[in-house]
């Protein structure tokens, strides 16, 4: 039996996974031999692979927003000039704060096999990020994985555009299984559909910046959430060996704004409901 | 004459008890979130693997279970940080207490706490050989308890008690 871990996306919301993986690491002595990543899943992934739960945790109940995203004075203008909203130099500094050579090395010296899924826009497929990859090129690989279309730039790599895993795979199972996991453990931080109240603030359609804050971030947790359900059905259909973690409700309104206090509340939600789930 | 001195000495006692809390330690809390060392010391690690649980389960507790807590968390905080470590700064005698606080409202709260340290010990003692860790030649018990006691800080602290 080779177990995978499967993170999906989800922003900030990815500290519900977190939680989920503190459970299973820890309490229950996981050993996961795969793992797989998206987005916000894709950066969890490294310190998942490389078993430092605790540290994992500790960044994710201690990242602010300054240090994902930086837009600046112009705000949403920044579209108009650069072609996307925010810059993500704070997420690639910190990618290489966390991403270091020892690290990668402890990932290999374990013997867990990392799959970091992005998407290549000119191709049109799902590419992956792997532990063999030269330090450079898998920091921006999982920097490219985390980049919302629009929200966040395209990274270039091999002189291929790349962005978001999640735009085509926002749960890698069909990675973790590739890589030979033969039990999945999947955490996707959306509900599940029997579990998702309607939200109930409405979503103006007046000026460029409403339609930016609201119905493209809504739209594309739409897309996703769907993704999610729809990957989930399919495995279940094939008899994949899996077990599904979920959050009991929605999360945190909005995936792209990291708040501490409400990603600890997100990890310790994690916690009980992987608990509840898989005592 | 015996009965009126009797009075006065639990009135000076009961006045003394009163000083002793409005003057005592308070908990001390971190000003604010601060991004983890990327290669973080053997009791930072284990800090970290003990505040989930912790502060998941207390998130339920009632005010008076919190605030129980909150007083050991800050007993242990002022042992642990005294050098030496006081006589309270120790994994046995850590757990005795914390077990044997009081939780009314939900009985199985702090044995649950004290249930999900094994797991967490062990799992940091997998990630940290004996030799590299911080614990300054204090013994396994003083070392493993200045983690938990940060862990317990910072649990509270998360929560709402203690000051910045």
């Amino acid at each position: 039996m080779s177990d995978g871990l499967v993170l999906g996306g989800g922003g900030s919301l990815g500290a519900f996974s977190v939680g989920v993986l503190r459970w299973l690491a820890v309490d229950k002595g996981l050993h996961f031999d795969v793992v797989t990543g998206t987005s916000t899943g894709a950066l969890s992934a490294v310190l998942a692979a490389s078993g430092e739960v605790g540290l994992l945790s500790d960044l994710y109940t201690n990242v602010e927003t300054r240090d994902i995203l930086y837009a600046g004075l112009l705000g949403d203008a920044n579209m108009v000039l650069h072609g996307y909203v925010n810059s993500v130099d704070p997420l690639r500094a910190l990618i290489e704060r966390y991403l270091t050579p020892a690290r990668l090395a402890r990932i290999v010296s374990r013997g867990v096999k990392l799959r970091i899924a992005i998407t290549s826009l000119q191709r049109g497929l799902v590419e992956y990020g792997t532990e063999t990859d030269p330090l450079p090129e898998l920091r921006e690989k999982i920097l490219a994985s985390a980049c919302q279309p629009v929200l966040m730039p395209t990274i270039p790599i091999g002189g291929y555009d790349y962005l978001d895993g999640g735009v085509m795979q926002m749960l890698p199972i069909q990675a973790a299984l590739d890589a030979g996991a033969t039990r999945i453990y999947a955490c996707a931080t959306s509900a599940a559909p029997a579990d998702r109240a309607p939200i109930t603030r409405r979503f103006p359609n007046r000026h460029g910046t409403d339609v930016l804050n609201y119905t493209l971030r809504r739209a594309v947790l739409l897309l996703a959430t769907q993704q999610t359900d729809d990957t989930l059905d399919l495995m279940a259909a094939r008899g994949v060996d899996m077990r599904v973690f979920r959050p009991a409700g929605n999360l945190a309104p909005s995936p792209l704004e990291f708040s501490p206090s409400e990603m600890a509340a997100m990890v310790d939600e994690g916690y009980l409901r992987a608990q509840a789930l898989l005592p | 004459m015996a009965w009126y001195l009797g009075r006065v000495r639990s009135a000076l006692a009961l006045l003394a008890l009163l000083a002793a809390a409005c003057g005592g330690p308070s908990l001390s809390c971190p000003s604010g979130p601060t991004l983890p060392d990327p290669d973080p010391a053997y009791t930072d690690r284990l800090a970290s693997l003990v505040v989930v649980p912790s502060r998941a389960r207390l998130r339920s507790a009632s005010e008076a279970e919190l605030e129980a807590f909150t007083g050991l968390a800050t007993e242990l905080q002022v042992a642990c940080e005294a050098s030496p470590p006081g006589p309270a700064c120790a994994m046995p005698d850590l757990r005795a207490r914390l077990t044997a606080l009081p939780a009314p409202d939900h009985p199985a709260l702090f044995t649950d706490i004290d249930g999900a340290l094994d797991a967490s010990i062990a799992h940091a003692h997998g990630e940290v050989a004996t030799g590299d860790r911080d614990c300054d030649g204090q013994t396994e018990a003083v070392c493993d308890a200045r983690a938990v006691a940060k862990a317990f800080a910072r649990a509270a602290c998360e929560l709402g008690a203690g000051h910045g």
